[in-house]
């Protein structure tokens, strides 16, 4: 915009049409005007132009209207010559309304736009403070502020021609403020959090370790005693007899190294500080390897099946096969030896379920879901109570759930579910179509 | 006579120093012990060892560093030993050229039968590679590319064939995916382990006796696949 005394291009032509346009009508009107009428007509050609315009074309407009009074209707008509000074008057009269309606209306003019650009300033700091509100990352708020300071170099211009300056460097001020309360209200925050974390992970290891500690010693006893025994220089012992011992101590460490791993494994998926290794794998194949080796560790038939064409899934194959494995020796361990296990895999609406089933006893009148829970175990159970806990903890990482209940044909099933495109929902691929885009040609 | 295999053990904590001296002594194996990467680096280059067994985790950095560095100028068979939940650590060492993997705490059996396999792939290297590989009834002939079950050819597709091969020439050992993906449809894949699986398992429908129940080509969660040892491997 430009400087305030210097008129625009419109301005000045207003100044210079206005007194050219009335006299015109003035003229075209003739006898039916007194002198008066055309000097009020005048008077509010100047009035409109200094409403609408700034001092210098007001004063213009004035000093046009008055020397075309003069010149086309006083006497002498058409010279500029004043023969009364009653003229000279009405030339001021004139100046003098245009100069006070032209101050007037630029005042006013000047607040109009200043309230305007204020607006627009409160509304920036508002975008700001709402942007600041919802920032996620510090990231975000910083970015929050440059789009603020952006919007203020585009107001920039505006505010250089009113008097708004002084209210756009306090907003700047508050602004940065703002940003640096947000920043240290975060990091305050996210400290606590982690130190939540911390305590949380650390309550619920000792939780675990005080919970299986009982489950620790035992093994441990018995390892102690088998091989103090062996080394007992005054126990005569036969080769079958030493035989049996060693494999006491391999059987206990064995028990001893499942035990840590569970509680190792629990406390990690609790503390949340594993992150599941999301990728498409094939879930049938997973299950056929847990079975073969639950197959060669316990001599147990397993039968896998899975009807329908082979799908893919999104989850982490260590923790899924980890989870197979759990229910898996979880019928080993509660059913007779002879009894065979059956895994099912199938898809209900885009969701891969598992079901491990036994042809055991079943559950009996126990409440199934705690066995969920951890440190609950069956009725004649001997493990740590972690397994079931586990499993549930792994499904529940991939977006699944678990879940037993009686099999028809007596016994137990185990169950989970795990949303086919992973705990994110992405689209699944096809195992056909992957197989013919992948072939080499 | 044949002089014993050197076997260098790269593992810093002493029981577990302790228990891999004996079973060297009662296995026959020439056993040299480090305990550092600077160490293990050293001890590669003086003593030329037949297997390197190595922890992952040494206390002065990553054994991912020893892989490296011998794998700069050796073919040596290398067997990383990594604590159990660590999978990632395993992959990483098996992609930068390790050859197997144990978990810990593992059996002598399980040893014995890794560094087994990693001698005979050791004079494989050195003399002719066996053409043909034949396991559990299934013969696979690499120089006339034949593919047959009980004498009945098994037609594969050129991708399966290949994923094939690949795995017999690694037969005993674990194959990672990306190694696969490599092997198959070049570097450029990185990300698209998927691809191996979905073959992998058409190629178990065809070469396994059951497929349900695989002998030959096995499924390791979260590494890869591992085909069994030939049925005339050499049983010390």
């Amino acid at each position: 915009m430009a400087p305030p005394l210097r008129p625009t291009v419109g301005e000045t032509l207003s100044a210079f049409v206005a007194p050219l346009a009335t006299t015109g009508l003035a003229v075209v009107a003739g006898d039916a005007l007194s002198e008066t009428d055309v000097v009020m007509l005048y008077a509010g050609a100047v009035t409109l132009v200094a409403f609408r315009s700034r001092l210098v074309a007001s004063l213009v407009a004035a000093a046009g209207s008055a020397l075309a009074f003069n010149f086309f209707f006083t006497a002498p008509y058409y010279t500029l010559y004043v023969d009364d000074s009653h003229y000279w008057f009405t030339f001021f009269m004139l100046a003098a309304l245009g100069a006070l309606v032209a101050v007037l209306a630029s005042r006013l003019r000047i607040q109009t736009e200043g309230l305007a650009l204020r607006e627009r300033l409160s509304r920036a700091l508002f975008t700001f403070t709402r942007e600041l509100a919802v920032a996620e990352t510090p990231g975000d708020a910083r970015r929050a502020l440059d789009r603020y300071q952006a919007s203020l170099h585009l107001l920039d211009a505006r505010a250089a021609a009113t008097d708004a300056p002084p209210w756009m460097a306090r907003d700047v001020d508050v602004a940065t403020t703002l940003l640096e309360e947000h920043l240290a209200r975060r990091s305050l925050r996210e400290q606590e959090a982690l130190h939540r974390m911390a305590v949380e992970a650390e309550r619920l290891r000792s939780t675990l370790l005080s919970g299986v500690s009982h489950d620790l010693r035992t093994p441990l006893a018995g390892i102690t005693g088998a091989a103090t025994t062996l080394l007992d220089p005054d126990v005569a012992l036969g080769a079958e007899a030493r035989r049996e011992l060693l494999e006491h101590v391999a059987t206990e460490a064995e028990r001893l190294r499942r035990l840590l791993d569970n509680v190792l494994r629990m406390t990690r998926l609790d503390s949340g500080e594993l992150q599941p290794n999301l990728a498409w794998e094939l879930p049938f194949d997973l299950v056929q390897a847990a079975a073969a080796r639950v197959r060669r560790r316990s001599d147990r038939a397993v039968r896998v099946r899975a009807p329908g064409a082979p799908v893919l899934a999104r989850l982490d194959p260590v923790l899924f096969d980890q989870l197979v494995e759990n229910y898996l020796d979880n019928a080993v361990r509660y059913t007779p030896a002879t009894q065979p296990i059956d895994v099912t895999l199938e898809v209900v609406d885009a969701e891969l379920h598992v079901h491990v089933q036994d042809a055991g006893a079943g559950f009996g009148d126990q409440p199934v879901d705690r066995l969920f829970e951890k440190f609950v175990r069956g009725d004649r159970s001997s493990g740590s109570g972690l397994g079931l806990a586990i499993c549930r903890a792994i499904a529940t990482l991939h977006g699944g759930r678990t879940w037993a209940g009686a099999a028809r044909q007596g016994g137990a099933v185990f169950s989970a579910s795990f949303p086919l495109g992973g705990p994110d929902g992405e689209p699944v691929p096809r195992f056909d179509e992957l197989l013919l885009h992948t072939e080499l040609v | 006579m044949t002089p014993p295999p050197r076997l260098l053990v790269v593992e810093d904590e002493p029981p577990m120093q302790a228990f891999l001296k004996s079973l060297a002594e009662g296995s026959g194996f020439e056993l040299h012990l480090a305990a550092t990467v600077g160490e293990a680096t050293r001890m590669a280059a003086m003593h030329t060892p037949d297997v390197i067994l190595l922890d992952l985790e040494l206390p002065d950095g990553h054994g991912l560093e020893v892989v490296d560095r011998v794998r700069a100028w050796s073919q040596v068979p290398i067997i990383v030993v990594s604590a159990r939940g660590r999978d990632d650590d395993k992959v990483r060492a098996l992609d930068a050229g390790a050859d197997d993997y144990l978990t810990k705490p593992f059996s002598a059996q399980e040893l014995l039968a890794r560094v087994r396999v990693a001698l005979r792939h050791r004079t494989l290297h050195a003399s002719e590679p066996d053409p043909i590989y034949q396991a559990d009834g299934l013969t696979v002939d690499l120089a006339r590319r034949q593919v047959a079950r009980d004498e009945a050819t098994i037609a594969l597709t050129p991708t399966e064939y290949r994923i094939l091969e690949h795995l017999v020439q690694h037969a005993g050992r674990v194959v990672t995916h990306r190694q696969i993906l490599q092997a198959v449809w070049g570097p450029h894949l990185a990300s698209k382990t998927h691809y191996v699986r979905v073959h992998v398992h058409q190629l178990r429908a065809k070469i396994e006796r059951t497929p349900s129940e695989p002998a030959i080509l096995h499924t390791e969660a979260g590494v890869g696949y591992r085909l069994v040892e030939p049925n005339d491997a050499p049983l010390e």
